[in-house]
């Protein structure tokens, strides 16, 4: 698609400010929402989608996590089937069930359609985790589940706002269903009014440009992102390229779990087939379609990163689930964990497969899997609460080429934000006494891993908690001949003569008043050799206490005098022979 | 409209393929039931009539259907489906046991729930018919949250058929009046007032599941000149385990029990009226959510009866007066419904059930 040079200035500024209304979306939710989930954690993604008279398009989506807004695809096409010919102005929609267009019960879809003309609407949309909905356990992370009415409650494409108004026996029904009404009241409205921003910005766009420039603009947006990413796939060459990753195991007692990935580079497509990956399981690791497709597309947009992401990118993309797998599981099977697991894990496997492809674009995307949710009742405010403390999962990043792992979260999860601890202080009876770098847990790499966490807290409170943790047998994988990550593991009750260390599950532990929680988060892999690492980084990473003396030597034939604090040139040089040789 | 009712909760219970426990009801335009085929459970069909009219207000209009399963607005449980539905004349409200609606067990006896939502999926009041026409938003939202979803959509039908028909019949009547409530009341405060004046009290161990506390109901009775009053402020408070009683269910429990003890006193919506009960909020017998409430129809509402008959018995009622009520009626339907081992529905109740989904029942 080509067009006139002032076109193309139209089309970039449209694109930019599509951009901008997601920013706006973003801003307005993380200011009006009530739970840290959305305030402080930021697990919540924004995006503009686009129908005109063909299929849905993600048109544009900033601060988002992948998972989320790549999936609400599906949840658009959702609402699109379940009421295309019954839309009004200023209508509403929600949809969050996983097999609908959904990843797990918790992340719940605001869809606003905002029609410019009758072939041309746009919707804003809001995907965001709320902290609780219902089901068997707090926080929906049922370690038991074997169904997915084990996890929560299901809602499929509904109108909760018509012609403007709130459908309110819809919003009492929804309220029912969670164990924080008042808070999921509160980001359910935030949600709502960042899309009602979102339309008044579109509005405005349509306004400024008329629908015919927009609808022009949109479609050469979307169809650059197509032509970039297949000019990048032409310079990959032509291949078949196969890796299998597995899974620790899937909570039900089944273990190895094989996640296959065959990865056939043609010309300018890309097609990935999960055949050969594991049948449907019977724990909560199946990862329904939408979850998957977005898995696939967040390795892949992270190979590419100077590429526009919207739908256009996806188009050379073509993807073969099986069906009643693990990738494409059907109801009733448990799906709540699939945004991690194994959601990380067919991340890796891509990647592990494009290593072949194109080893300096590759490295870690995907998250860490150590996670917990604890609930009680505040003894200081009588609230009863669940606590999405994610301070134990932050780290993910793996080394990359020309970088080393660094403290945040990979791709997968980039949106997502570590909060203030003193701010969890207050919400939760917590008081955390340690989160910080682990020395000697960096995966070694030319380019290493983000060192392990360590994190340590206390409770002030009785409460429970349930633990879900994977990565400990297969941490996350290391790449061009770079280490996998450290493990995950939790030790409950530390301490105590009741200590018990964690690293599958646990389910409602209690955990008494004055217990400590300690949990090791592994990081991303490393990148390259780490025979081949720069010596003096090396020595960086010591004087940062990252690395010890022996690690040094061990991990990367680097010698360290410490008492001249630099490293042993002579020696370095030696052991590296040595090394190589052997 | 007696037999009307009971032939509407015949015709419904035959209309599903399972135990449903099926109840019918005619009531006036304020949603209070006024004839109820089982009597016993007025009390409850009255609170959900209660919630959802209130609810709605004006906005529920005749042709409106709302389902509504909530514990803490008038269901005994979860899988406790009421539909109200609202006429010209009056409102129809039909009852029925639905086999599932989520939550970690099938059935929805789950006791080792945390809580309400462990049970299964709550509904407060919602519409599945607006002006006579099915809103199929809200009856896809209820289906997709059961195992049993045919069977839930056949129930709702079958529940939507009833109240339609009941509907038909009081718009062809004359405007429903609260006559036989008052009368009810009338004949319930002239049995009171042959008991002894005084205070009295009694108390009753819930029969636990193992490893379960044992909780007490405890009542205050208190017969004075003008009015009786019944508390049961004094129960345990509320526990983590299925034997929480929600309000309206403690309210069923006490008209069955004074109709079975107390000579004349009438087994009939409006009797309740003629006293003030306090369930006592937070308690077993009181329960506010999140409480889990899946065999207080059982254990509880027994505890219930036996402290509440201990006390009407010391106020003067006969000691002949039926102390084996709930041992004839309640434990037969706990009976086929629950596996005493497991506390959880019986086995080949929900293997029958699930085969009736899996059939596709037409």
């Amino acid at each position: 698609m080509t067009l006139l040079r002032q076109d193309l200035i139209t089309a970039e500024i449209i694109r930019n400010s599509l951009e901008t209304v997601c920013q706006e979306l973003s801003a307005t939710v993380e200011n009006t929402a009530l739970s840290p989930i959305f305030t402080l954690n930021h697990d919540y993604s924004c995006g503009v989608f686009y129908w005109g008279g063909d299929e849905v398009q993600l048109l544009a989506r900033d601060f988002a996590v992948p998972v989320h807004i790549f999936a609400s695809l599906d949840s658009v096409n959702t609402v699109l089937a379940a009421f295309a010919d019954d839309i009004n102005e200023h209508d509403v929609f929600l949809v969050t069930d996983p097999y609908m267009g959904g990843t797990h019960c918790p992340d719940w879809t605001i869809i606003k359609p905002v029609p410019v003309e009758p072939d041309t609407v746009f919707f804003p949309c809001v995907r965001g985790h709320v902290n609780d909905v219902g089901g068997p356990v707090p926080g929906n992370y049922n370690v038991n589940a074997r169904e997915v009415w084990q996890e929560g409650f299901r809602i499929p494409p509904i109108r909760i706002i018509e012609r403007g108004e709130r459908v309110e026996d819809l919003w009492e029904t929804i309220l029912a269903n969670t164990r924080l009404p008042a808070d999921v009241r509160g980001d359910l409205l935030a949600m709502v009014g960042a899309c009602g921003v979102g339309e008044r910005r579109i509005r405005e766009l349509a306004s400024k440009y008329g629908a015919a420039a927009l609808k022009q603009s949109v479609d050469y947006v979307v169809s650059y992102s197509e032509t970039r990413l297949r000019a990048e796939i032409r310079e990959w060459p032509d291949g078949v390229y196969t890796h299998t990753e597995l899974l620790d195991h899937d909570f039900a007692g089944n273990r190895d779990v094989p996640i296959r990935i065959t990865l056939e580079v043609s010309g300018d497509e890309v097609s990935v087939d999960f055949a050969g990956s594991s049948g449907q399981m019977s724990g909560f690791v199946n990862s329904p379609r939408g979850n998957t497709l977005s898995q696939v597309f967040t390795a892949i947009t992270a190979l590419c990163p100077d590429i526009p992401i919207n739908s256009g990118f996806f188009r050379p993309i073509t993807v073969h689930l099986p069906e009643l797998s693990i990738v494409n599981p059907e109801p009733p099977a448990p799906v709540g964990h699939c945004t991690l697991v194994p959601g990380t894990t067919i991340i890796d496997a891509v990647m592990k497969a494009c290593e072949q492809v194109a080893p300096r674009l590759v490295g870690t995307a995907a998250c860490d899997m150590n996670s917990a949710r604890a609930f009680g009742v505040n003894s200081s405010t009588g609230r009863y609460w669940v606590g999405s403390d994610l301070s134990a999962t932050p780290m993910s990043a793996g080394g990359a080429f020309g970088t080393d792992g660094w403290g945040a979260w990979a791709a997968t999860f980039c949106a997502l934000r570590l909060p203030p601890l003193e701010m969890f202080e207050v919400y939760y009876p917590y008081e955390y006494l340690l989160n910080e770098y682990a020395r000697d847990t960096a995966a070694p790499g030319q380019w290493r891993g983000a060192p392990a966490v360590h994190y340590r807290r206390r409770h002030r409170d009785h409460m429970r908690c349930t633990i879900y943790n994977a990565s400990f047998k297969y941490p996350l994988a290391g790449y061009a001949g770079g280490h996998r990550g450290a493990g995950n593991y939790w030790v409950i009750r530390e301490g105590d003569p009741d200590e018990l260390k964690v690293t599958e599950s646990c389910y409602a532990e209690p955990l008494p008043e004055g217990s400590l929680l300690f949990a090791q988060s592994g990081a991303g892999g490393g990148w390259g050799d780490s025979l081949a690492r720069d010596p003096q980084a090396v020595l960086d990473d010591w004087l940062d206490e990252l690395v010890s003396l022996e690690a040094a030597r061990r991990d990367y034939g680097v010698v360290i005098d410490a008492e001249r604090r630099a490293v042993d040139a002579a020696a370095t040089a030696e052991e590296r022979s040595r090394r190589a040789a052997a | 409209m007696n037999d009307l009712v009971q032939s509407a909760a015949a015709q419904l219970e035959s209309a599903v393929p399972w135990e449903a426990e099926a109840l019918a009801a005619v009531g006036d335009a304020a949603g209070r039931p006024l004839f109820v085929s089982d009597p016993a459970r007025a009390p409850s069909l009255a609170a959900s009539g209660a919630y959802v009219t209130s609810f709605f207000g004006a906005r529920f209009a005749p042709g409106d259907a709302a389902l509504s399963n909530d514990p803490f607005v008038g269901a005994s449980h979860v899988t406790d489906f009421t539909l109200v539905r609202r006429c010209e004349r009056g409102t129809a409200f039909v009852r029925m046991r639905l086999p599932d609606i989520g939550g970690f067990e099938f059935g929805g006896l789950a006791p080792q729930s945390f809580d309400t939502w462990g049970e299964g999926a709550r509904f407060p009041a919602l519409l599945v018919a607006i002006r006579g026409e099915p809103r199929t938003e809200g009856l896809d939202l209820v289906a997709l949250n059961s195992r049993t979803p045919k069977l839930l959509r056949r129930g709702v039908a079958a529940m939507e058929e009833a109240a339609g028909r009941l509907a038909q019949a009081i718009d062809a009547g004359t405007e429903q009046d609260d006559e036989p409530l008052r009368a009810a009341a009338a004949t319930a405060a002239a049995a009171l007032a042959a008991l002894r004046p005084g205070t009295y009290a009694a108390e009753a161990q819930v029969d636990s599941p193992p490893g379960a506390d044992s909780p007490l109901v405890k009542v205050a009775l208190e017969i004075g000149d003008n009015r009786t009053r019944l508390s049961f402020a004094g129960s345990s408070p509320q526990i983590e385990a299925p034997l929480n009683s929600p309000p309206a269910h403690t309210l069923d429990c006490c008209l069955s029990a004074l109709a079975a003890t107390v000579p004349g006193f009438p087994l009939a919506p409006g009797a309740l009226d003629a006293l003030d009960i306090d369930p006592g909020a937070g308690t077993i017998t009181g329960a506010e959510p999140p409480a889990i409430t899946g065999l207080a129809p059982y254990h509880t509402a027994r505890a219930i009866h036996r402290a509440l008959g201990t006390a009407l018995r010391a106020a003067g009622a006969p000691a002949s007066a039926d102390p084996d009520w709930w041992e004839t009626s309640g434990m037969a339907a706990y009976e086929r419904r629950v596996d005493p081992a497991t506390l959880r529905l019986r086995g080949e109740r929900a293997a029958t059930l699930r085969e009736l989904e899996k059939e596709g029942i037409a």
